[in-house]
């Protein structure tokens, strides 16, 4: 009878662990084995061992492309998931309307990251673009600038797309995790006397905790794996000044055909999202989940 | 139960056996006698919003139709697109058996790895092709010796002004650097920005006013590293910077499409435009009157008149393709095609399009713009093939880019510039002339 049942586990476990090999494990595999490798997709590959890696670390594109990396990690701390936060917990307040509001917030997600860049690139236009035609209306003209290619604002720019269209996920994360926090929990601490900020930052904030490191390692990953807006609105550029490790990685396997380099991009940035995630874990130790 | 989930497998085992059938030849929409048919996997980037696409796509359509014994599945990567998508092919050892692609710049690689053929025999033994093409279309596909691929696109520089606004604002038409920079400074002082340009436009510059002061074999040696950079390259590199300071270009101009710069000089935002010929085409018509092509400026006494124009772009074949006698054969008639006669004519009537080929064309049916490049380029002093399009090493590219961006947003001094280009170039030569 254990042995029937054994099998039967197997015989449910053997595909998904097969699928997970081949699509998962497999490639992960493959990209570090050609990281060892000089390859043009082309040429016969050449094995370098751990040169493309030693190139890495003394290559200061990659420190600048990492360096933007940081700083969209360090907006969604600082933007992405507080602003979620705000309006997941608006929205827990079920004022009026508050399921449209819930679409309305969701709707970049969904939305088509070719179409937000576009629509961002209108926005950012230095000659006919909207916000400079803004500012000059309202008497701002000093405040215009070329947006994207000012190396004060390039890289807040180009991030502010990525930082939009996650707001939502965000949103609806921490709003799923708001619903599973006790009502008895609140309404003690409101007998308790507490004021609406420090109702959230004693008793909604702690009972998020796990939800939070979700969110956390979320927005890191896609922090990391993000490159489309880059691509699309300045293509690293101007002189690698919005680089990320995304587009880096990109066109040196791409566009440079330098295979082997890019995969060994792509195993340090898998590298570095997991020690992340590790330190995240381990600071704020999940609980319930 | 048991018995609906049997009827319901079955079904299912039913719908996937159809579904796995193969489709016949009337449904696939192949042609009849499909057993001597030879079918062609074709690669091009000339579709959608291309302007070479009105010539291009009926070209290759009205081929499928002319022959019954070819069947061509096209495919098409639009613009740039081609480079990755050619690639990603390429590497996965399936190459199109014809596809359009730039020069040697482009190509490189896959000549040096074998899997574009030789094609010289094919073009020396085709008696149609003697005299067909300018002297000197094949050069960027010209490789240690061997031609790989058929020309059928040039390209040139032009500096298109808009006579409305020089005279509106009482500024000369500049035909020397000094005489540039005072009407760039005019027209900045009334609001205008000088130049609708992107940083392509600036890099053209750049080369245009090093070329003055060259020959074809200046050229070559410093693309071969035979020579070093030198004086030339730092004042040309030093007037673009100049330029650029003097707040010549849009904000953002680096960021800015080619198409965008255009419509910055349609909306009279710039009374001048310095670019490739392929935007001929995109020039707006309504406004064709107040537009003149003039000379690019003289960076100084010692330059000469220069217009920088060649061939651009070339149809090939592949390695695969060459070595099946049946696909050698109609990819050959294939590429004669595109690199023929009809399709230049149109590329210069219906789309204001540099050819790479002697055709006639009726004037009268030509853009007033392409008509008056055509005769920049025929009244030329030096007609010099451009660095960026026909002589650098495909590997110096991807550098030379970026590093003229930090010229001209002051990242590097002209010195360094000229430096680090001479690294570069050094470090990959163009060997195409060994």
């Amino acid at each position: 009878m254990v042995r029937q049942r054994m099998l039967t586990l197997i015989c449910f476990i053997v595909p998904t662990l097969l699928f997970y090999i081949y699509f998962f494990l497999n490639p992960v595999i493959d990209t570090f084995y050609n990281s060892l490798f000089d390859w043009d997709g082309i040429s016969p590959k050449v094995f370098l061992f751990v040169d493309n890696y030693i190139e890495l670390f003394t290559d200061p594109i990659f420190y600048k492309s990492l360096l933007n990396t940081f700083y969209w990690v360090f907006l969604v701390l600082v933007v992405q998931i507080p602003i979620g936060f705000f309006l997941a917990y608006f929205i827990y307040q079920r004022v009026k309307g508050y399921k449209f509001l819930r679409t309305v917030y969701f709707i970049p997600v969904i939305t088509s990251s070719v179409a937000v860049s576009l629509a961002f690139s209108f926005i950012y236009e230095a000659q006919f673009g909207i916000l400079n035609s803004f500012l000059k209306l309202i008497g701002l003209d000093n405040l215009t600038t070329a947006w994207l290619q000012d190396s004060l604002t390039a890289m807040t720019a180009v991030s502010l797309p990525f930082v939009w269209n996650y707001i939502g996920l965000m949103m609806v994360i921490l709003y799923s995790g708001l619903q599973s926090v006790p009502n008895e929990l609140i309404e003690a601490a409101e007998m308790d006397g507490v004021n609406a900020l420090q109702k959230i930052v004693y008793v909604i904030l702690p009972s998020l905790r796990n939800v939070l490191v979700i969110c956390l390692v979320l927005g890191i990953s896609y922090a990391f794996k993000q490159f489309d807006y880059v691509l699309l609105l300045t293509n690293g550029g101007p002189v690698h000044l919005t680089e990320v490790t995304g587009t880096y990685m990109y066109k040196q396997g791409f566009s440079e055909t330098r295979y082997g380099y890019g995969n060994a991009i792509a195993i340090t940035m898998m590298f570095i999202v997991i020690v992340f995630t590790m330190v995240i874990n381990r600071m704020l130790q999940p609980k319930d989940i | 139960m048991k018995r609906m989930i049997q009827m319901l497998s079955g079904i299912l085992f039913f719908v996937v056996l159809i579904g796995c059938q193969g489709l016949n030849e009337s449904e696939t929409g192949e042609k009849e006698g499909s057993d001597d048919i030879v079918n062609l996997r074709v690669l091009h980037s000339f579709t959608g919003s291309q302007p070479q696409a009105p010539v291009m796509e009926p070209a290759f359509e009205e081929f499928d139709e002319e022959h019954g014994d070819i069947e061509l599945n096209i495919q098409t990567a639009a613009g740039n697109d081609i480079l990755e998508q050619l690639r990603t092919e390429m590497a996965a050892e399936d190459p199109p058996d014809v596809f359009t692609h730039w020069g040697m710049r482009r190509t490189e690689n896959y000549i040096k790895n074998g899997v574009i053929p030789d094609i010289s025999d094919m073009i020396e033994s085709d008696q149609d092709l003697d005299g067909l093409y300018m002297d000197g279309a094949f050069g960027p596909v010209t490789y240690q010796g061997g031609i790989y691929g058929l020309p059928f696109q040039g390209y040139s520089y032009y500096l298109m002004i808009n006579k409305d606004l020089f005279e509106e604002h009482g500024v000369d038409i500049p035909t020397n650097y000094e005489e540039l920079k005072k009407a760039v400074i005019q027209f900045t002082d009334v609001g205008l920005i000088p130049f609708a340009a992107n940083n392509h436009s600036a890099r053209y510059m750049l080369l245009t006013w090093f070329a003055q002061k060259q020959t074809t074999e200046d050229l070559r040696s410093y693309a071969t590293a035979e020579q070093e950079f030198g004086e030339d390259l730092l004042l040309a590199a030093e007037k673009a910077l100049e330029l650029a300071e003097l707040g010549a270009f849009p904000e953002g101009y680096m960021n800015l499409e080619t198409a965008q710069s255009l419509e910055i000089f349609h909306a009279e935002q710039a009374p001048m435009f310095y670019q490739h010929s392929w935007t001929v085409g995109s020039i707006d018509e309504e406004l064709l009157d107040s537009y003149e092509i003039i000379p690019f400026p003289l960076g100084d006494e010692q330059s000469e008149p220069t217009v920088l124009a060649g061939t651009g772009h070339f149809i090939y074949m592949s390695q695969r393709a060459y070595d099946d006698p049946d696909k050698r054969e109609a990819a050959w008639k294939l590429m004669k095609k595109i690199a023929g006669p009809d399709v230049a004519k149109g590329f210069v009537e219906d789309i204001a399009n540099n050819t790479a080929l002697n055709v006639e064309y009726d004037e009268e049916n030509v853009n007033p713009i392409l008509n008056q490049i055509l005769d920049d380029m025929d009244n030329a002093e030096k007609l010099l093939p451009s660095y960026e399009e026909e002589l650098f090493a495909s590997a110096v590219e991807g550098e030379y880019w970026p590093l003229t961006d930090a010229l001209l947003l002051g990242d590097i001094t002209p010195q360094e510039y000229v430096d680090q280009m001479n690294d570069i170039v050094s470090e990959h030569p163009n060997v195409q002339f060994e």
